[in-house]
């Protein structure tokens, strides 16, 4: 796959993407707070610091790419699964969308279903109790105890 | 000297109050769980239970709230120890040391080393805002614009260099945090900054969803992807207490971290998280065998819980005697003083004697109990983290949502989570530290409005950081702490991996 494409070309690939991708963030910024007023350095302006930060990333990205590209020891990109990160991230976002709309009962459920992909099919009990407990327990805590202005269903 | 031990003793009796001795009980044993949860963290937990001092004394708040602080502060460590994971950010350098003492079998050890050394650090640090609060105020006026600039800066290298990750890479974390702090409105000019016309950006990257997600999010992620996550530890109970020889290795450690953690707490913007950073690295560089460091040395506990706690009990004195909070947590709590009706500043201990001792007697008891909480209920703890993975991560999972949630009520902030949730992964596949991100964003403000005063004041002219004394002396510390720790990586030539430090 790219990642041992990666691997067998470059030898210290994480300082070289990591430099790459300090390098397009630092000229991005750089770049960008030229929209604001620079100023001098007696006189920051707005748009100085951003500006000054930018050119340090600018600068630490050619030095991490440069250090890439002469590495002697090799120390490849580890293989992780992308599955895992997907579904954190629609964990999260799937509360985030239904915790107005429909509440802290049924945005819980879709955090928790996200969150325990792998074992909806083969521990689907065990998924049902940790909603449960986990709901009441939120429920109790942070709506009864602490006040939080949050749903718990959508007619709340 | 007389004075203040009358004090203390009228601090005594308020805090003996059935009432206050309660809240102190409720801070410590929250605070202690908050401390061992990951995803949640003491400036969560604080900014949670904030509405719900409302109905009690400004001093019952505070003796609560301060619980919660430090009691996250000794606990922290444990899931660090047991599951590398921190409770809050300054437990990350415990994980270094203690969690490879937990896979070695000695997590008891560890974890009651870490109660010990917090314990410690605890009372002698009381002592030390008991007689000097007064005095250390006074000299920590006397530091200027320059001063602070370069002390941020040293902080930040030193965050950096710390790090077991890639320095080069570690450095531009710190710089892209300070460059995500200057989003949102500059307070000098009023301009609003890199917004793209989202409002809710308008007061800046909230940052408690940005270090949920670094934090706790991003290491269940990886921990998700590796195929059969095995977390729960072992520990055989008769190894609950550390040998002898462990206690002896660990007391000039514990001293040092102390010292260093007091004298960094009182600093704003240094605070246990700094300070237990620069104490491992003080720790490392000057035992007689430092590649025994990273692998389970009981010297990279102690000190660093010391120093965590040292800077978390002095971490007060700015906030009580000077109305300047030293940190997020800090702040809180000013918050909650101003709620009550009392300005804190240089004359709260005159006209609120009964708060101000108070809550300094509270801390004695509040660690005294903690001692307690964490050593033989340690049990309790560990039989809690030992519940498998499986299930210990989605009830962290859901607490990071709600925690990141509830502080403005707004799914804006959740998105924001999500996002750094993907950035983090991919920054710390690359072996970039996730550390500095979150020092960066917090300090930034801080370290421009410091930057832009200094110049100001010098016209412009650069020279003025070298030319104040204190400031000079900052900025060589700085040069000092990046060259001791780079000199290892600059022998790259040597073809074994594990002769580097990390």
């Amino acid at each position: 796959m790219l990642i041992e494409k990666i691997n067998t070309t470059i030898k210290a690939p994480k300082d070289l993407i990591a430099g790459l991708i300090f390098i397009v963030i630092g000229a991005v910024l750089f770049f960008a707070s030229q929209k604001y007023d620079i100023g001098s350095a007696r006189r920051m302006g707005p748009g100085y610091f951003p500006a000054l930060l930018g050119l340090l990333l600018l600068g630490l990205g050619l030095a991490a790419v440069v250090k890439g590209l002469r590495a002697k020891t090799s120390d490849p990109l580890p293989h992780h699964q992308l599955a895992p990160l997907l579904m954190m991230f629609l964990s999260i976002v799937s509360f985030s969308f239904f915790i107005e709309r429909a509440g802290l009962v049924i945005a819980s459920a879709f955090c928790i279903v996200f969150a325990c992909y792998r074992r909806l099919l083969t521990k689907p009990i065990e998924v049902f109790f940790i909603f449960l407990g986990l709901t009441v327990f939120n429920g109790v805590v942070f709506i009864r105890i602490f006040e939080m202005p949050i749903h718990v269903f959508w007619w709340n | 000297m007389a004075n203040s031990l009358h004090n203390l003793l009228l601090g005594f009796g308020v805090a003996l109050t059935p009432e206050n001795f309660l809240y102190c009980w409720i801070g410590a044993v929250l605070g202690t769980i908050v401390g061992v949860l990951p995803g949640i963290g003491p400036v969560t937990a604080i900014a949670l239970l904030l509405p719900l001092t409302f109905k009690m004394t400004a001093t019952g708040a505070i003796i609560m709230l301060a619980g919660i602080y430090y009691g996250a502060m000794h606990a922290g460590s444990t899931t660090a120890i047991m599951l590398n994971m921190p409770g809050e950010p300054a437990a990350i350098v415990i994980c270094y040391d203690g969690h490879p003492m937990a896979k070695q079998g000695r997590a008891g050890a560890a974890l009651a080393i870490a109660a010990i050394a917090s314990f410690f650090a605890g009372c002698v640090c009381i002592l030390v805002i008991t007689f000097f609060s007064a005095p250390l105020s006074r000299a920590a006026l006397s530091l200027g614009a320059p001063e602070y600039t370069s002390a941020i800066v040293l902080a930040l290298s030193g965050i950096s260099v710390l790090s077991r990750k890639s320095l080069l890479n570690t450095i531009g974390m710190a710089v892209l945090g300070l460059a995500l702090g200057t989003v949102g409105t500059d307070t000098n000019s009023g301009v609003v900054r890199f917004t793209l016309g989202e409002m809710r950006l308008q007061e800046g990257i909230n940052f408690v969803p940005v270090s949920l997600a670094l934090f706790a999010l991003v290491n269940i992620t990886f921990t998700l992807s590796r195929d059969e996550p095995k977390m729960s530890i072992k520990t055989r109970f008769r190894e609950l207490m550390p040998t002898w020889t462990d206690m002896k290795a660990c007391f000039m450690p514990m001293v040092r971290g102390t010292f260093i953690g007091g004298a960094m707490g009182v600093l704003p913007g240094t605070g246990p998280l700094v300070a237990s950073f620069a104490t491992y690295a003080v720790e490392k560089k000057s035992a007689k065998d430092p590649s025994r460091f990273g692998k389970g040395a009981i010297e990279g506990v102690a000190a660093p819980e010391a120093a965590a706690n040292a800077s978390a009990m002095t971490h007060f004195i700015p906030m009580l005697s000077l109305g300047i909070p030293a940190g997020a947590a800090m702040a809180l709590m000013l918050g909650a003083l101003i709620i009550h009706g009392i300005t804190p500043g240089p004359r709260l201990m005159v006209q609120q004697p009964g708060l101000f001792w108070g809550l300094i007697a509270s801390m004695w008891i509040g660690n005294l109990m903690l001692l307690v909480l964490n050593l033989p209920l340690v049990g309790v703890w560990i039989k809690l983290l030992q519940t498998p993975y499986r299930i210990i991560y989605p009830v962290i999972v859901v607490f990071c949502t709600i925690g990141a949630y509830s502080g403005r009520n707004d799914p804006f902030d959740l998105l924001v989570m999500a996002g750094v949730l993907l950035i983090g992964w991919v920054l710390e596949s690359l072996d970039c530290g996730p550390g500095p991100l979150i020092f960066g964003i917090i300090l930034g403000p801080m370290l421009e409005e410091n930057l832009r005063r200094s110049m100001l004041l010098s016209h412009g002219d650069p020279t003025v950081f070298v030319t104040r004394p204190i400031s000079l002396a900052f900025l060589v510390l700085t040069v000092v702490v990046i060259l001791l720790f780079t000199r290892p990586l600059a022998r790259k030539e040597s073809p074994d991996p594990a002769s580097q430090y990390d």
